[in-house]
C-alpha cells in the first residue's frame, strides 16, 4: 500500500525530471540545432574552460558560497525570530495584520525593487543622501563602495523572505504540543525560558531540515536579485559577482550554445552534491532524525 | 480562537512580568520590521496611481504626486481578457493546490513512515532531482512529446511536486506520534485510511503552510506559459500582465529604432500597479489561512 | 526551488534590444520619402506586377507545382498585437489564392524562440537577425540551407536582388536567410535643448567639445539637472561617439564590446588592439574629465532609468542616437515641450558606415518541409506592395491613413501598431513610408548621412567563434567588467585602469583572438 502510495510521485519524478536529466551530457558537447543532444559532437571538458580559465572561478566561488551562508544564516535566525514573536504574542487581529504585511515584499518584483534600491542610494538624489544633507551631514557614495554591498544585499534577501520564510517555522510551532508548554509554566519557567528549552529545542529538525534543503544550492545565486540590484556595475563585481551572474553577462550576446550555461551548471550540482552528501553523512551520525535521507 | 491560549490563561497572572516585557519587546521589534515592509509596499501603490512622468520628476513617495490611473486603464482596457485569464488562474490555483498538496502530503506521508524500509532511498530519489537537472532544453522536449503544448496540463504539472515542499511536510510529520498510526492499524485500517482520516485533520497548520506555498508558486507564474501556450484562452493572469509589459518596451524599443511616434505609456507605473493587481487577491486572502495557524491544533490537541 | 530562469529572459531581451538599438539597425528611415506614390489598399486586387511575376498559379505549366495544398508554420518573435488574428485571415485568403497554402503565424518570446530552435522542433519560417545571433545559430545547423537554385525557382524576385542587399544572409558562403530590404546609416547625432543653449549662450554645436562645453553650462546652473544623465546601459553612446569620431570600426561584433578595431581609412584592413590607441587614452581621459565634472551621475553604471526616459522629463540635457531615435524623441517632446526648441546636431565627422540588412530576415527552418512554398510566400511579403503593406501596417482606414503629404498616419490607439506584429523580417524600404512629423532638419541629416556614406567591405563579415568560444565569451565579461566603467570615466587613474584592463585582456586570450579574427576577415576578404 505504501508503494502504491508512493507511485504518483515516483512516476512524476521519473517523467519530469529523470528523463530529462539525461541533457547533463550537453556540457560535454558543442551543440548543434540539426544533431540535437544526442547526436551533437563531443568536446570534451572544453565547454568548462571559459569558467575555469577566466581567472575569476575562485572569487565567484568564493562570493556565491558566502552569500549563500549569510542568507541560509541570518534567514534563519530572523525567520525563526519572528515565528517565535508571532506565537507567543497576543492580540489576534493586530498580529494577523503585522503577518499580512510581512509577506508583501513577497510580491514586489526584483525589477521594482532594483528601482527603489537605486532612488534610495543614488549620490546625487537618492533619498538617504537627501536626508543627510538636510542634516547638514556629508553625502555617502554608495554605489562607490563595493564593501557595503554584500550587506545591502543580504538586508533585501531577508527582507523580502522574511514574512514567507517564518510561515514554515511558525506552522512547525504550532505543531508542538501545548501541553509542554502548560507543565512548564506550572513549574514556574517565564515565557523566555519556555522559548529557550521547549520552542527552540523541538525547532531544531525544522531548522535543520531548512538549512540542509537550501545547502544543495550553495553554488547558486538568485540571478534576477543580483542583477537587478547590482546591475552590470563592474565597480562592484569584486564583492557581488556570483557565479549565475558572470555566466548570464559571459552568455547573453553569445549564440545560443547550450554547452557552456550546462557546464557551469554541473559544477555548482557537483560541488553542492558533495556538500549535501557530506553533511548528511554527519548529520546522520549524530541524530538520525535530522538527515534529510 | 476556543483553542489557541486555553491551558495558560489561568497562569497568566502569576507571570505578568515576563509576559509584558515580551509583549513589548515583540510588537517593538514585529512592528518595525512590519514598517520596513509595508512602506515600500505603500510607495508601490502610491506609484501605481501617479502619472507616469510624475514619478521620474518627483521620484517615489509615499503621496501621489500627481493622481493619475493610468496604469490600470492599461491593464484593465481590455476587461474581457482580464476575466478571461483570471478565470485560469484561479482554476489553475485552485485545482494546483488541491491535487498537490494532496499528493505531497501522500509522498510525505510514505516517506515519514519509519517502518518504510526504503525511505532514506526514495528520499534521495527525489532530493536528487534538485542537485542536478539536464536544464531547460530536454524538460521542454518531454513536455512537448507528452503533447502538452497549450494545454491546461502544461501549466498545472510543471508545480505539482515540489522536493521542497515533500520534505517539509514529511518534517512535519515527524512530529506526530507513532503511536497514532499504529492503534488504527490495531483496528484494521489501511494506510490510506490513516492517513486521510487521522493524519489529514490533525495537520491543518502544515497543510495550510505548503498549500499556501504551492498556491503561491501557482498563482505567480507567467514562465510555464511563457513556454507552452499560445490560445488566448488558456493565458493565466501573470502571463497577460507580462505580455503587455513586454509590448510596451518592445514599442519603446521600437520607436527608437525607427522613430515612429508611440503613444506614450506608462511603463513605469505599470510595473507597479501589476504589483499591486497581483499582490491584492492574495492579501485578501492570507487571513483566511491564517485561521489555522493555531496553536495546539495539531497532534496535542488531539492527544489532550 | 522554484524555476528561476525566468526573469533573465526580460534582461537578456532588453539588452539584445540595447545592442540592437546600438547597431542602430533601423528599418526605415532611407529613401522612402520618394515613394508618395497612390497609397494600396489591403482590398486592392493582386495584379500589381510583383504578384504576378513572384505568384506562379497553378495554372501556370512552367511554375512550380503548387497542387498540393499547405499549411506553412511560421514563428515570430513578438508579442504580436490585438489585431494580428484579423490581419493574419486575410494574408491566408491571399496566400490561398496565390500559392494554394495557408501560414499558420505564432508569436513567441524570445525565450520561447531559443527553445523552439534548439529542442529541434519541426518548423518552416522563422525571424532570424544578426543581433539575435543569427549567424552563430546558421554555423550550428538550425536553418535549411537556402541554395541559388531554390532561390531562383522559387523565389525569383529575390534571386534577382543586388548582391550587396542579400550578402547579410551568407554564413561560410552559404545562404541560410534572406535579409531584409531596408538598411540604415551608422549615424549618431546630439540632440539638445535650444532654450538652454540660448540661455548659456553655446551657439553651436560641431564638435565633442562643443558638446562638452553645452553640457559644462548645465552643470554649472541647472541644479534640478544631471546634464547626460546616463542610465545603466547607456556607455555605448560613448563608446559609438569615440568609434565615430577616430574611423573605427570592430567587425563582426557590436562594436564597443569588441577590444579589437581597425581603422576604416586603413587600406590592409589590420586589426589593432582598442586600447593600445593613444586616441582611446586621450578619449577616456577627457570623459573622466566629464564624468568628474558631474555630466553624470557619480551611479550612472546602476541607474536605472534610461537617457531618454530622463530626457523626456527634463532630468537630462542630451542625448546621442540614431537619426530615427531623434524622430522618436522629437516627436514625444515637442508636443509637451516646444519651449525646449529640442535640435539635432550630427555628432562625428568623416566617413558614414551602414549596418547589414541582416539586422532582420527571414530564414527556413532545418527540418522543413515545404522549403519551396515558404520561399514563394517570402517573395511575396517581400516584392508584393499588397501583402507588404497588409502585413506591415494592416488595413487601410482602420490601422494606417495617408496624408496629403504622402507620409503615413497612424491613429493613437491601433490594434495593430506598426512594427509590433513581429513583420520586421520582410521590411521593404520601398513599401515604407515615412511618419508624419519629423524634425526640421531630418531631411538635411538624411542627405548628410547619404553623402558621407563609405560602402565597408566587412558589413556582413560575422567571426566564426566555434574555436575560440571561450576567449570571445571572457573578452565579453571584461568588456562589461572594465571597459564599460572606462568609457563612463570611472577609474581613478586612467592610465593604470587601462594597463589592468590590457592585462586581463591578454590573460584571457586577446593574442589569439585578433589572430583568428584577422585570418577570418583575410579570407573572408578574398572570397568577396
Amino acid at each position: 500500500m505504501l508503494f502504491l502510495m508512493l507511485t504518483p510521485a515516483v512516476v512524476y519524478f521519473i517523467i519530469f525530471h529523470y528523463v530529462p536529466m539525461g541533457g547533463v551530457i550537453v556540457a560535454f558537447k558543442y551543440f548543434e540545432f540539426d544533431k540535437g543532444i544526442l547526436h551533437s559532437p563531443w568536446v570534451g571538458f572544453k565547454n568548462f574552460s571559459f569558467f575555469f580559465e577566466s581567472g575569476q572561478a575562485w572569487l565567484l566561488t568564493k562570493n556565491t558560497i558566502l552569500y549563500n551562508l549569510a542568507f541560509i544564516l541570518v534567514g534563519m535566525v530572523f525567520q525563526v525570530g519572528v515565528a517565535i514573536l508571532f506565537s507567543e504574542l497576543g492580540g489576534k487581529r493586530i498580529k494577523k495584520f503585522l503577518q499580512s504585511t510581512m509577506l508583501l515584499p513577497y510580491f514586489i518584483s526584483w525589477v521594482v525593487v532594483g528601482s527603489f534600491v537605486y532612488g534610495i542610494f543614488n549620490y546625487e538624489f537618492g533619498s538617504l543622501n537627501t536626508l543627510l544633507r538636510t542634516l547638514g551631514m556629508d553625502p555617502v557614495d554608495i554605489y562607490g563602495n563595493p564593501s557595503v554591498w554584500f550587506f545591502i544585499i543580504v538586508g533585501f534577501y531577508l527582507w523580502k523572505l522574511i514574512g514567507y520564510g517564518s510561515i514554515v517555522y511558525l506552522a512547525a510551532i504550532m505543531g508542538i504540543n501545548p501541553e509542554l508548554y502548560e507543565s512548564a509554566e506550572l513549574d514556574g519557567a517565564n515565557i523566555f525560558q519556555r522559548i529557550r528549552y521547549i520552542t527552540l529545542p523541538l525547532l531544531k529538525v525544522t531548522i535543520v531540515i531548512m538549512i540542509l534543503l537550501q545547502v544543495g544550492g550553495i553554488l547558486r545565486g538568485n540571478l534576477d536579485m543580483f542583477y537587478q540590484l547590482v546591475g552590470n556595475n563592474g565597480l562592484l563585481f569584486n564583492t557581488t559577482d556570483v557565479i549565475d551572474t558572470f555566466v548570464f553577462r559571459a552568455l547573453y550576446q553569445q549564440g545560443l550554445d547550450l554547452g557552456m550555461p550546462a557546464a557551469a551548471g554541473l559544477y555548482q550540482s557537483a560541488v553542492g552534491f558533495v556538500i549535501i552528501i557530506s553533511l548528511n553523512y554527519i548529520i546522520k551520525k549524530v541524530n538520525p532524525d535530522y538527515a534529510l535521507f | 480562537m476556543r483553542y489557541s491560549r486555553s491551558g495558560t490563561v489561568a497562569v497568566n497572572t502569576i507571570k505578568k512580568t515576563d509576559k509584558l516585557a515580551f509583549n513589548v519587546i515583540g510588537y517593538v521589534v514585529l512592528g518595525a520590521i512590519s514598517l520596513l515592509c509595508l512602506v515600500p509596499f505603500l510607495i508601490t501603490l502610491s506609484g501605481s496611481v501617479t502619472k507616469d512622468s510624475a514619478l521620474f520628476e518627483y521620484g517615489y513617495r509615499l503621496i501621489p504626486k500627481m493622481f493619475s490611473l493610468e496604469a490600470y486603464e492599461l491593464i484593465f482596457r481590455t476587461p474581457e481578457v482580464i476575466v478571461g485569464a483570471y478565470t485560469v488562474t484561479i482554476l489553475l490555483v485552485v485545482s494546483g493546490t488541491v491535487l498537490g498538496l494532496f499528493l505531497t502530503a501522500m509522498t510525505a506521508y510514505v516517506l515519514h513512515r519509519r517502518d518504510f524500509k526504503y525511505r532514506n532511498k526514495f528520499s534521495f530519489f527525489f532530493f536528487f532531482t534538485t542537485l542536478f537537472s539536464g536544464g531547460l532544453v530536454p524538460w521542454y522536449l518531454v513536455m512537448i512529446n507528452l503533447g502538452l503544448k497549450n494545454s491546461f496540463l502544461a501549466l498545472l504539472l510543471p508545480h505539482l511536486f515540489a522536493v521542497f515542499h515533500i520534505i517539509i511536510m514529511r518534517t512535519f510529520f515527524t512530529g506526530i506520534p507513532e503511536s497514532l498510526g499504529e492503534s488504527a492499524k490495531i483496528d484494521g485500517a489501511g494506510d490510506l485510511t490513516i492517513f486521510v482520516r487521522l493524519y489529514l485533520p490533525i495537520s491543518l497548520p502544515a497543510l495550510s503552510t505548503i498549500g499556501l506555498f504551492i498556491a503561491l508558486t501557482y498563482w505567480n507564474d507567467w514562465y510555464q506559459a511563457m513556454l507552452f501556450i499560445t490560445k488566448p484562452s488558456l493565458i493565466p493572469l501573470q502571463y497577460h500582465l507580462y505580455k503587455i509589459f513586454n509590448s510596451m518596451e518592445a514599442a519603446q524599443i521600437v520607436a527608437q529604432k525607427t522613430g515612429m511616434p508611440v503613444a506614450q505609456m506608462p511603463t513605469e507605473t505599470f510595473k507597479l500597479a501589476m504589483t499591486v493587481v497581483v499582490t491584492g487577491p492574495i492579501i485578501l486572502v492570507y487571513p483566511f489561512v491564517q485561521k489555522y495557524f493555531v496553536k495546539g491544533m495539531t497532534v496535542g490537541a488531539v492527544k489532550g | 526551488m522554484k524555476r528561476k530562469r525566468s526573469k533573465p529572459g526580460i534582461l537578456l531581451f532588453a539588452m539584445l534590444a540595447a545592442v540592437l538599438i546600438f547597431a542602430g539597425c533601423a528599418k526605415n528611415n532611407s529613401g522612402s520619402e520618394a515613394s508618395s506614390s497612390s497609397s494600396p489598399s489591403p482590398e486592392a486586387s493582386a495584379t500589381s506586377s510583383a504578384s504576378a511575376s513572384a505568384s506562379p498559379s497553378a495554372s501556370t505549366p512552367s511554375g512550380p507545382d503548387i497542387s498540393k495544398k499547405v499549411e506553412l508554420s511560421m514563428y515570430l518573435p513578438s508579442d504580436g498585437a490585438p489585431d494580428a488574428k484579423l490581419i493574419h485571415d486575410e494574408l491566408n485568403k491571399m496566400t490561398e489564392r496565390d500559392i494554394n497554402a495557408t501560414v499558420k503565424i505564432t508569436f513567441l518570446s524570445n525565450d520561447a524562440y531559443n527553445l523552439m530552435l534548439s529542442s529541434g522542433e519541426k518548423f518552416d519560417l522563422i525571424f532570424a537577425a544578426n543581433y539575435m545571433n543569427y549567424q552563430d545559430n546558421a554555423r550550428r545547423g538550425a536553418f535549411k540551407e537556402i541554395t541559388p537554385e531554390m532561390l531562383s525557382a522559387y523565389a525569383p524576385e529575390t534571386a534577382m536582388e543586388d548582391k550587396d542587399k542579400l550578402a547579410g544572409g551568407y554564413v561560410g558562403g552559404k545562404m541560410f536567410a534572406i535579409p531584409t530590404l531596408a538598411a540604415s546609416f551608422n549615424y549618431s547625432a546630439y540632440v539638445v535643448r535650444g532654450d538652454l543653449m540660448k540661455k548659456y549662450n553655446v551657439p553651436d554645436i560641431k564638435t565633442i567639445d562643443d558638446f562638452g562645453v553645452y553640457l559644462d553650462a548645465v552643470a554649472k546652473n541647472e541644479k534640478s539637472m544631471i546634464p547626460y544623465n546616463m542610465g545603466k546601459n547607456d556607455a555605448w553612446t560613448l563608446c559609438a561617439l569615440y568609434f565615430g569620431n577616430n574611423n573605427l570600426m570592430a567587425p563582426g561584433t557590436p562594436n564597443c564590446t569588441s577590444p579589437i578595431a581597425l581603422k576604416k581609412d586603413d587600406p590592409s584592413l589590420q586589426l589593432v588592439n582598442t586600447f593600445d590607441l593613444p586616441e582611446t587614452t586621450a578619449f577616456i581621459k577627457k570623459m573622466k574629465q566629464w564624468k568628474d565634472a558631474g555630466y553624470w551621475s557619480k551611479n550612472a553604471l546602476s541607474n536605472t532609468v534610461t537617457l531618454n526616459d530622463s530626457f523626456k522629463n527634463g532630468k537630462n540635457a542630451a542625448l546621442i542616437t540614431s537619426i530615427p531615435g531623434a524622430n522618436n524623441i522629437y516627436n514625444e517632446v515637442n508636443k509637451s515641450h516646444p519651449e525646449w526648441d529640442l535640435r539635432v546636431y550630427p555628432a562625428f565627422q568623416g566617413p558614414i558606415d551602414r549596418y547589414s540588412y541582416m539586422a532582420g530576415g527571414m530564414a527556413i527552418g532545418a527540418k522543413s518541409e515545404n522549403a519551396e512554398r515558404a520561399l514563394m510566400l517570402l517573395d511575396l511579403l517581400r516584392y508584393n506592395e499588397e501583402y507588404n503593406m497588409l502585413t506591415q501596417y494592416g488595413f487601410k482606414g482602420t490601422h494606417y491613413t495617408i496624408n496629403e503629404k504622402g507620409d503615413i498616419v497612424f491613429p493613437a490607439d491601433s490594434k495593430y501598431p506598426p512594427n509590433a506584429a513581429g513583420t520586421w523580417g520582410w521590411t521593404n524600404e520601398t513599401y515604407t513610408r515615412v511618419f508624419d512629423g519629423s524634425f526640421p532638419n531630418y531631411a538635411e541629416l538624411l542627405a548628410d548621412a547619404k553623402a558621407r556614406y563609405e560602402p565597408n567591405p566587412l558589413v556582413d563579415f560575422s567571426i566564426n567563434a566555434k574555436e575560440i568560444s571561450e576567449i570571445t565569451t571572457n573578452l565579453s565579461n571584461l568588456f562589461t567588467q572594465y571597459a564599460g566603467p572606462l568609457y563612463m570615466g570611472f577609474t581613478n587613474d586612467v592610465d593604470a585602469g587601462i594597463q589592468e584592463y590590457k592585462d586581463k585582456l591578454n590573460q584571457a586570450g586577446l593574442a589569439k583572438y585578433k589572430e583568428v579574427a584577422q585570418k577570418q576577415i583575410d579570407e573572408y576578404l578574398k572570397s568577396k
